[in-house]
């Protein structure tokens, strides 16, 4: 599950400050989202790549996230010319496929990946204990920080209690089949996880009152920025400056 | 005649609308003493550690806790921080991602500064035996190692009273040993579930059994 949401690398990029992390993937995907020209958002992608190889990101995680987007994206091209106006490729009585509509289509595919290409190398190499703790020293609101952390762990729980489930039930001799007893058992194991990862967090919320949660978290690790962050701060501003003077320069 | 920590009224305790699981109890629990509580599977021992710190919703009778009569949650919020609870399965008990987030988690909240809330993270850990466990994620020790950091988790708010439910469940013969020592070099108040005779004999002095949803002094 976790694996879904984070990438592990052991390279530099996991030692930069997540919170000056936390922005320059902000700051890139923006820039990817609203710049219209070609070039920009070539070298955008180009440069959310380059910032990918040279974090050494693992090759097997991003493949699922590219290729998840890129299905939708197919789908795109061959949906949305349909509806903008332009130059006709192929029509089928009223409805015209345009230029346009590939190229608009194209565009948003490219930004795409480059936004997931960002988000991975900066966003999902990050800790979730750390985002959470980044995003509260970023004055994001305190309620929310609860949330995403609480959502992750319970995710995380999810995950166990179904892994433990499963365990349980081959251990006494299940294997999935396409038969009716496997949906009875599949459809009874997921009813169960529900219910006892809702029973779970109501016993860790009383766990947390008996030691005394009074609705506040605090950080154990305080982040500070050095030398190599101020690097890394310095470098993705240069790219983001010169993506956005090409934009609008 | 010592001062009375805990004291407990014909209380009755009930999950939902099942018959209840604690009927009419009354006990107290004096400074000092140091209990052994003791009863067959499902006779409410767990139960009667969660009434203790307000953490039953719905309790019938009176309920007498450091100096006060406790009723709502806010009047429990006091009391969880002066009663230590080690709950039976550590799973509930650990929910911080790493260790020392999660030893760290009670003393924050009793409003220690940070550098008091590590040297009690670093001492805790070393006293049971945990050194070195600082970073490790949470979830995936094992069962033994859950319970030790959950003790720790307990131990590190330093509180008063400790309610400790099974604490040497899971727990390897040194590791049992560590900790009667340990309980037994402090003068904390004390009421410890188990079913560890040996345990209980070298660290209790009392016993009280539930039965029938009542308290029965041995
Ligand atoms: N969340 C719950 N909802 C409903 N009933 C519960 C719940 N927790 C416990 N019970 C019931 O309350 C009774 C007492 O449970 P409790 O856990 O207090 O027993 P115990 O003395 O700690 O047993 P053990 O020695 O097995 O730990 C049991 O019959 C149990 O089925
Ligand atoms: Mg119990």
């Amino acid at each position: 599950m976790t694996s879904l949401l984070l990438l592990k690398v052991d390279s530099v990029i996991g030692n930069i400050d997540p919170r000056a992390r936390l922005v320059s993937g902000f700051l890139f995907s923006v820039l990817l989202a609203v710049a219209q020209k070609w070039e920009v958002i070539a070298a955008g992608f180009l440069s959310a790549f380059l910032f990918c190889a040279a974090a050494r990101l693992p090759w097997s995680g991003l493949r699922v996230r590219l290729i998840g987007l890129n299905v939708f994206m197919l789908a795109l091209l061959l949906v949305m010319p349909w509806s903008v106006p332009g130059s006709v490729l192929w029509n089928i009585g009223n409805w015209t496929y345009t230029i346009e509509g590939v190229e608009l289509a194209l565009m948003v595919a490219v930004k795409g990946n480059a936004i997931v290409l960002a988000m991975s190398v900066f966003i999902s190499t990050i800790d979730t204990a750390s985002l959470g703790h980044a995003l509260e020293h970023l004055r994001a609101p305190r309620r929310l920080v609860h949330l995403f952390l609480f959502t992750v762990r319970y995710l995380d729980i999810l995950h166990h209690e179904s892994r433990r489930l499963f365990r349980a039930a081959r251990a006494r001799g299940f294997a999935p089949r396409t038969d009716l007893h496997t949906y009875r058992t599949v459809s009874r194991l997921i009813g169960t996880i529900m219910v006892r990862s809702l029973d779970r967090s109501e016993r860790v919320l009383a766990a947390m009152k008996a030691r005394g949660y009074c609705g506040r978290f605090y950080l154990l690790h305080h982040f500070s920025l050095r030398m190599s962050d101020a690097l890394f701060i310095m470098t993705v501003s240069v790219f983001v400056a010169v993506l956005a003077w090409m934009e609008w320069g | 005649m010592s001062e009375v920590l805990f004291k407990l009224n014909e209380l009755t305790v009930r999950y939902g609308n099942e018959p209840p699981v604690l009927r009419n109890l009354s006990m107290d629990l004096v400074k000092g003493s140091r209990i052994g509580l003791v009863g067959r599977n499902g006779s409410g021992k767990s139960t009667l550690l969660s009434a203790l710190v307000g953490l039953m919703d719905d309790f019938d009778g009176e309920l007498w806790a450091f100096g006060k009569w406790r009723r709502d949650d806010s009047d429990f919020a006091e009391v969880r921080r002066r009663a230590g609870l080690l709950f039976e399965d550590p799973d509930d008990q650990l929910f911080n991602i790493t260790v020392s987030e999660d030893v760290a988690f009670g003393p924050f909240n009793l409003g220690w500064p940070r550098e008091r809330v590590i040297t009690a993270v670093r001492d805790t850990l070393a006293r049971l035996d945990l050194s070195g466990y600082e970073e490790r994620i949470t979830y995936r020790l094992s069962t033994g190692e859950k319970r030790m950091v959950s003790i720790a988790t307990v131990l590190a708010m330093d509180p008063e009273v400790l309610l400790l439910d099974e604490p040497t469940a899971g727990l390897d013969h040194r590791h049992t040993r560590l900790l009667e020592e340990i309980l037994k070099q402090s003068s904390k108040t004390l009421l410890v579930v188990s079913h560890d005779r040996d345990f209980l004999a070298s660290v209790t002095n009392q016993t009280i059994q539930l039965e029938n949803g009542q308290a029965v002094y041995l």
